[in-house]
């Protein structure tokens, strides 16, 4: 159910690098990273699921890339990206997953999320993001996989907020 | 529901000696079957509050489950089952569980033996390791992303090491020297995605990042002469080498889709347990039957993987001692996963049954004369490898009869972690630990240093008060001991 079509130049800036040390007010989206002995998890919010959604990708990007690493160089590209999930939690997991799935046979770091749909069963979006190019290095580390460890979801009339950890 | 963890774990188990602790089967309700951990007194200790034990509860719930719940001293949390965790579950009613193998399908070490000495790599070390680190793809690897093709998978998932060697990765008898010959039988590859084969087609041949590395290393004491002399070992300041790896993106594509079929199959066989990570469904079930054939072909993958590594590991030596005429002989001691599900037969309260043995961070232990060890090693025993971290030593064992009766034969699979990856960042910020280690005689190439950091010394507990609980309770023996020279990691 994905759709890849090429676009114009790469215009993202710099991850919010902010976001870790912003105390979250409602309208605002951001992510920061939670320690875990073994791996790292993210919580991240936003004034709609989407856009916490959106900021829990670029958390799961600044696990792998470093906090502190602007968008990496490549080719742009355009992605329609569906998932389905029968809960909250479920779609989370799976919207991440596929990201992550995209990151490992693309290539592809997205940067701009457009959110056609992101409500149980189904998540929709059109992405914009760079291609990495062969080489390119991971100063965060791999992600193995999404889990269900302390996931949370919690969606409220202006305000949604995100739990994940990553297997690293 | 999962309980909290208790402050005082010795206030709920009871202690059989000094390195035996039971969970009661009364501490939650719905446990099958007893827990017992092997630790000493100040691991208990350091576990207050900690949800490793309450895991080992929780996977106690699982039908089917035999024995004990067990737990080795190198147990920490890990998603459903505990790392170190083993649990071994009836064929004919029992469950099979994504959660009790883990992401990383067949992680494992392949221990491989050299005819040098210390001295002749000495002057050229750096260059070996950078040898290394340019042929052997870390991290993210070096091979050009090929959407669509899958070129070499199915022969791994088929095949595993013996595909690999067929297709001049490796010597025939590197195969002697590998678990199961390097291809566990039951791998179905038609249960492997083709989003999987995606992920894992252009990763054959690499070490990934994380925890995963390739050390050169040099004997420093033998514990057992017989034993290392049957595994090669045969004196101080022998070169050998680690490779810690696995299936890399093809099992954790296989384990993520197989998580989200067995929270499905779970409702359909009305199984409840107290964490959904713990996901499973009847062995004999068609989703229980697709899982062990997808699994077991990702395994075949990963043993495919150490093959390959292992040759351009040769290839890597033999380029940059040709200069000096030396001639490096490269041979396989052993490889054995720590994260895998098998088919099995032991004995459980006095009679023989197949059992499906779920070993998460938990390493196969044979002993001498079972006709799973390969013949040369059969008067001794399979060996054990229990890597430690980059800037102290590692462990080579060899399984004991005992393990055969408590714990299906295995043992530990490694250190475990001290410090969080973040918190091991903040605590060697504006460290050098290349040059740190360097200073200690360890040549060390890495991607990146928040990597480095995250991998340090200061990030893990001692592998030798694991290995030292696992020698005490009688289930493995050690036989030598390594310590690094040269590390790459992803």
């Amino acid at each position: 159910m994905r759709k890849r079509t090429s676009k114009g130049a790469c215009t993202t800036t710099a991850m919010d690098t902010e976001d870790k040390e912003r105390k979250p007010a409602a309208g605002d989206s951001g992510f920061a990273l939670l320690d875990h002995t073994a791996d790292v998890g993210v919580k991240a919010w936003g004034p709609t699921p989407g856009a916490a959604f959106a900021a829990a990708a670029r958390g799961m990007y600044a696990v792998m890339f470093g906090e502190h690493r602007a968008c990496p160089a490549g080719s742009p590209e355009e992605y329609r990206i569906a998932v389905s999930g029968d809960t909250w939690p479920d779609l989370l997991v799976n919207w991440l997953a596929e990201l992550l799935f995209l990151f490992s046979v693309d290539g592809l770091v997205a940067h701009s999320f457009n959110f056609v749909a992101c409500q149980p069963p189904e998540c929709v979006a059109m992405v914009s993001g760079t291609i990495l190019g062969d080489g390119a290095q991971l100063e965060g580390g791999e992600i193995k996989a999404v889990t269900y460890h302390h996931i949370a979801v919690d969606v409220r009339l202006e305000r949604t907020s995100v739990r994940v950890v990553f297997d690293i | 529901m999962s309980k909290n963890a208790p402050q005082n774990w010795r206030t709920v188990l009871r202690q059989h000696d000094d390195v035996r602790w039971e969970l009661p089967r009364d501490y939650q309700p719905g446990m099958r079957v007893p827990g017992l951990i092997f630790a000493d007194e100040a691991m208990i200790d350091s576990m207050a509050g900690d949800m490793a034990i309450q895991q080992v509860a929780n996977m106690a719930t699982l039908p089917g489950i035999v024995g004990h719940a067990l737990a080795m001293p190198d147990i920490h949390w890990g998603y459903g089952f505990p790392i170190g965790g083993v649990a071994a579950m009836r064929v004919e009613d029992g469950v099979v569980s994504p959660g009790g193998v883990g992401f990383d399908i067949n992680c494992g070490v392949r221990l491989l033996r050299t005819n040098l000495q210390q001295r002749d790599v000495k002057s050229c070390l750096p260059e070996i390791v950078n040898q290394l680190f340019r042929d052997v793809p870390t991290g993210l690897g070096r091979g050009k992303r090929r959407r669509g093709s899958t070129t070499g998978v199915d022969g791994a998932l088929a095949g595993g090491a013996r595909w690999a060697v067929e297709n001049g990765h490796g010597r025939p008898e590197d195969l002697d020297a590998i678990e199961a010959g390097g291809c566990l039988p039951g791998a179905d590859p038609e249960k492997v995605s083709h989003r999987a084969r995606q992920r894992g087609a252009p990763q054959l041949g690499s070490l990934g990042s994380g925890n995963h590395f390739l050390e050169v290393q040099a004997v420093e004491s033998i514990a057992d002469e017989k034993a290392a002399h049957a595994f090669g070992i045969t004196e101080h300041g022998q070169v050998m080498l680690s490779i810690h790896t696995g299936s890399r993106g093809l099992g954790h594509q296989v384990c993520q889709e197989y998580l989200n079929l067995m929270q499905r199959a779970m409702e359909h066989y009305r199984i409840s347990l107290p964490d959904r990570q713990l996901a499973c469904a009847p062995i004999q079930s068609p989703e229980g039957q697709a899982y062990l054939g997808a699994m077991t072909a990702a395994a075949n993958f990963a043993f495919a993987n150490r093959q390959a590594i292992t040759e351009r590991t040769r290839r890597a030596f033999q380029h940059v001692l040709r200069r000096s005429g030396t001639a490096p002989d490269i041979g396989v001691v052993y490889d054995v996963a720590h994260n895998i599900a098998k088919m099995e037969r032991h004995h459980v309260n006095g009679k023989e049954m197949e059992l499906c043995v779920h070993r998460k961070g938990a390493t196969r232990a044979l002993p001498a004369g079972d006709p799973e060890v390969p013949e040369k090693y059969r008067a001794v025993g399979q060996p054990v490898l229990i890597p430690g971290d980059m800037g102290r030593y590692s462990y080579i064992l060899v399984g004991q009869e005992l393990a055969r009766h408590e714990t299906f034969a295995s043992t530990c699979h490694g250190a475990g972690r001290a410090l969080s990856r973040g918190a091991a960042k903040r605590k060697l910020a504006g460290v050098d630990l290349a040059r740190v280690l360097r200073d200690k005689g360890i040549v060390v190439r890495a991607q990146s240093k928040a990597g480095l950091a995250e991998e340090a010394s200061e990030a893990y507990k001692d592998v030798r008060e694991v290995v030292d609980v696992v020698e005490r309770s009688g289930i493995a023996r050690v036989v030598a001991r390594v310590r690094p020279l040269g590390v790459i990691k992803g």
